[in-house]
């Protein structure tokens, strides 16, 4: 048996299988394991960029206390230290409606602590005003200072914010005017915003409610946040992180986003203005790590998966090389081949399994063994039975003959009695004469009537001689059709019959000669019969057709009835009288005739006779 | 006392036989060599001339069996005698039932034949007494 080739082996089967049970909930595993890291890390970046917005946005708004705090004392001091009146205020009083008037004092670029970053200072009256941006003023003692937010200056380009801080009479009860000074923002706060740094794009940066940049060190002061959505999530009155689908830097990556308010400016600017802190990373850079653990965690999971594969392939191959083998040997069994013991050493099932095949191939081998001795005996059985029954039909053969030939006894006996009766008068006259002469011829005659009745004697003894004595010899079925005519002939008391002959050139056949002859006698003497007292023609033609020699024996008799057309050839079927034959002419004509691969067939009609066609096969040579 | 005996056989050979036995009997011969022949030559003659038929039964043309009963049916008075090889009872019973003298199977010595034909003859001459004599 040829094996079959599967498209999915055991062995791939089990490797899948150990793939989908080790793979699949690896990979989920690596998914939610991936999943729920990215959003704890957000919620902590989250907390991070919060917490950093708001110690940002703390400091700025320590910076700007620290300066407003300056600003204050050197307003306090205008009336109480000379020095600073009249640096402030020269000798004059005050005048409430003093419009601005600018100094410089400290000196800009020497007294401020802070690198030029003072740009301006004005003095004004408690009721003067300053560029139509008065301070809201307050009577009492108890005025504060006031911040006034972000403005540009358009000649020098840079982004300014003015404090007011009041000044007091003598007393220190009544408010006079104000000190008016103005900040560069950038200079102001970017040493606050720019160091704090973290990572490679991490930082804060200082904005208003409008979206104005104050201080960032990625993007210039006075540039602006235009995405309105985000802006109003970030410029709330308390401190919190959101996430963003832009970071407010143009970039629509992904973003977390820390902010908080500056409180204490917050409270000093005018209502509609506010300040915030925002604290940003690269969200490339956050998830960097992610990234890389996910990369990480993707590269074992593939090497885990290798490695499952390869372990999977392993365990299968030592799973599957004992059942290949026991498919193999399986396969062999099924062939036939039952002699080999199947023996496989796994110490598992498939040992189990292969000792139970083995058990059945022994149970087999005994079956077939016993088979084989039943198949024997019975063949023997058979032959004895075939031998039987050839040594029964030759029997029968001899049988048939013998009791043909007693059919013909009267004709036999008329054969040689009328040479023997010529023999006699011959011997007769020799005894009595005394002619020499006449003696002699009548010896001559003797002598010849006895050579006669002696080739008769001949013919007859060994056409009567059992087949078996016989030897098969290639045979002249003319000579033989001859020898069976002169042999039917003998039962005719006249010549009614006439015979015709027609022989054509026909090889000779394969046969024992004497029952060719008996064929033949058969099947003429019942054309004879079936003649009758009447006229009549027997005809015998020999054709040669596909190498077989066909003798066609026809009768003008009374032909045969079409219900007795079937039993010809049955044993023991006669439809002749008692002393005229047994009923086993035809039955052996057709065994004879089959014993050398011949053929037999019958055409009758009733009334007009009956034709024999037997068909031989020639021997090659003619 | 001369006796004429019609021998109706189709073999030469046989008839010689027949001669040989027959001679010096007194038994004139006469023969036919079938047994169409043989009823016409009886036909012929003058049928007292003959006193007994002799006759074969095989023959061409017309056989013993249907001559016999020929020569019974037309000429009773004349004794039949059959010779012939066949040696068969049921052949015998017949043409016994047909009336003939006697069935000799050959071979049939001389002395046996001449007394049968013998006796034939006288048998003849006694039965048929109102018939003309020799």
């Amino acid at each position: 048996m040829q094996p079959k080739r599967h498209r999915f082996g055991l062995s791939g089967k089990l490797v899948l299988a150990i793939l989908a049970v080790g793979a699949v909930p690896l990979m989920i595993s690596l998914s939610g394991a991936y999943y729920r890291g990215s959003s704890e890390l957000q919620d902590v970046i989250g907390a991070n960029f919060q917490a950093l917005a708001e110690s940002s946005a703390g400091m700025v708004d320590a910076e700007l206390q620290r300066v407003i705090a300056t600003d204050r004392i050197l307003a306090r001091d205008a009336n109480k230290d000379p020095k600073v009146r009249t640096k402030l205020l020269g000798n004059q009083p005050l005048d409430k409606n003093l419009s601005a008037v600018r100094f410089d004092w400290p000196p800009i670029t020497e007294a401020e602590p802070v690198m030029g970053t003072l740009k301006a200072s004005w003095v004004t009256g408690s009721e003067g005003g300053l560029d139509g941006a008065k301070p809201a003023t307050s009577s009492t003692r108890n005025a504060t200072a006031k911040v006034t937010g972000l403005y540009l200056n358009s000649t020098t380009q840079q982004h300014l914010l003015r404090i007011s801080a009041p000044i007091y009479d003598k007393g220190g009860l009544l408010l006079i005017g104000w000190l008016h000074r103005e900040y560069d923002v950038k200079k102001l706060f970017d040493p606050l915003i720019y160091p704090i740094r973290f990572g490679g794009t991490g930082h804060v940066m200082l904005i208003n409610n409008a979206g104005m940049i104050i201080s960032c060190p990625m993007l210039a002061t006075g540039s602006r946040i235009v995405v309105q959505d985000l802006l109003a999530r970030v410029t709330n009155d308390h401190a919190g992180w959101t996430t963003a689908e832009n970071d407010g830097h143009g970039s629509q990556t992904f973003s977390i986003i820390g902010y908080a308010p500056l409180a204490g400016v917050n409270s000093l600017l005018s209502p509609s203005e506010s300040w915030h802190m925002f604290a940003w990373q690269d969200s490339r850079e956050i998830f960097a790590p992610a990234k890389s653990l996910l990369i990480g965690l993707l590269f074992a999971g593939l090497f885990s998966l290798g490695l499952l594969v390869a372990l999977g392939y392993y365990a299968s191959s030592r799973i599957v090389k004992p059942i290949r083998r026991l498919h193999h040997e399986a396969s062999r069994i099924a062939g036939g081949d039952l002699s080999q013991p199947l023996v496989i050493h796994t110490g598992d099932e498939i040992e189990e399994l292969a000792g139970e095949f083995d058990q059945m191939r022994i149970q087999l081998r005994q079956h077939i063994g016993t088979l084989e001795d039943k198949v024997e005996e019975r063949t023997r059985e058979l032959r004895k039975n075939q031998a039987e029954k050839d040594r029964v039909t030759e029997q029968l053969i001899q049988a048939e003959k013998v009791a043909a030939i007693g059919t013909m006894v009267s004709g036999i006996g008329h054969e040689i009695n009328n040479p023997l009766y010529v023999i006699m008068g011959r011997a007769e006259a020799i005894r009595d004469g005394k002619d020499i002469s006449a003696c002699n011829e009548y010896a001559g005659d003797i002598l010849k009537h006895t050579k006669h009745i002696s080739a008769i004697v001949k013919n007859l003894s060994g056409y009567i001689r059992p087949a078996s004595q016989h030897e098969l010899e290639t045979v002249d079925v003319h000579e033989k059709l001859a020898d069976a005519l002169a042999m039917a002939k003998l039962s005719l008391l006249d010549d009614r019959i006439e015979i015709r002959q027609n022989f054509a050139l026909v090889p000779k056949v394969a046969a024992k000669p004497e029952e060719l002859q008996q064929v033949f006698f058969n099947v003429i003497r019942n054309g004879i019969q079936a003649m009758g007292k009447k006229k009549g023609v027997l005809e015998v033609t020999t054709t040669l057709e596909d190498n077989q020699v066909c003798i066609r024996i026809r009768d003008t008799g009374a032909g045969i009835r079409t219900e007795h057309l079937g039993k010809i050839f049955d044993p023991f079927f006669t439809t002749k009288g008692p002393d005229e034959g047994e009923g086993l002419g035809m039955y052996i004509v057709q065994q004879i005739v089959n014993k050398y691969d011949g053929i037999i067939t019958l055409e009758s009609e009733v009334g007009k006779g009956t034709t024999v066609t037997i068909r031989l096969p020639g021997v090659k040579s003619i | 006392m001369s006796h004429k005996i019609l021998v109706v056989d189709d073999e030469e050979e046989v008839r010689k036989t027949i001669r040989l036995q027959l001679k010096g009997t007194g038994l004139e011969v006469v023969e036919a060599e079938d047994g169409k022949r043989g009823i016409e030559m009886l036909d012929a003659e003058n049928v007292t001339l003959v006193d007994a038929i002799l006759c074969d039964v095989r023959m061409p043309n017309i056989n013993g069996v249907e001559a016999v009963a020929y020569f019974r049916r037309e000429y009773p008075h004349i004794p039949v005698i059959v010779l012939t090889g066949y040696p068969d009872v049921k052949l015998a019973v017949e043409f016994m039932k047909e009336g003939v003298t006697e069935y000799l199977v050959k071979p049939v010595e001389k002395e046996k034949l001449v007394e049968t034909i013998m006796k034939a003859v006288s048998q003849r001459t006694r039965v048929g007494g109102d018939g003309p004599k020799m």
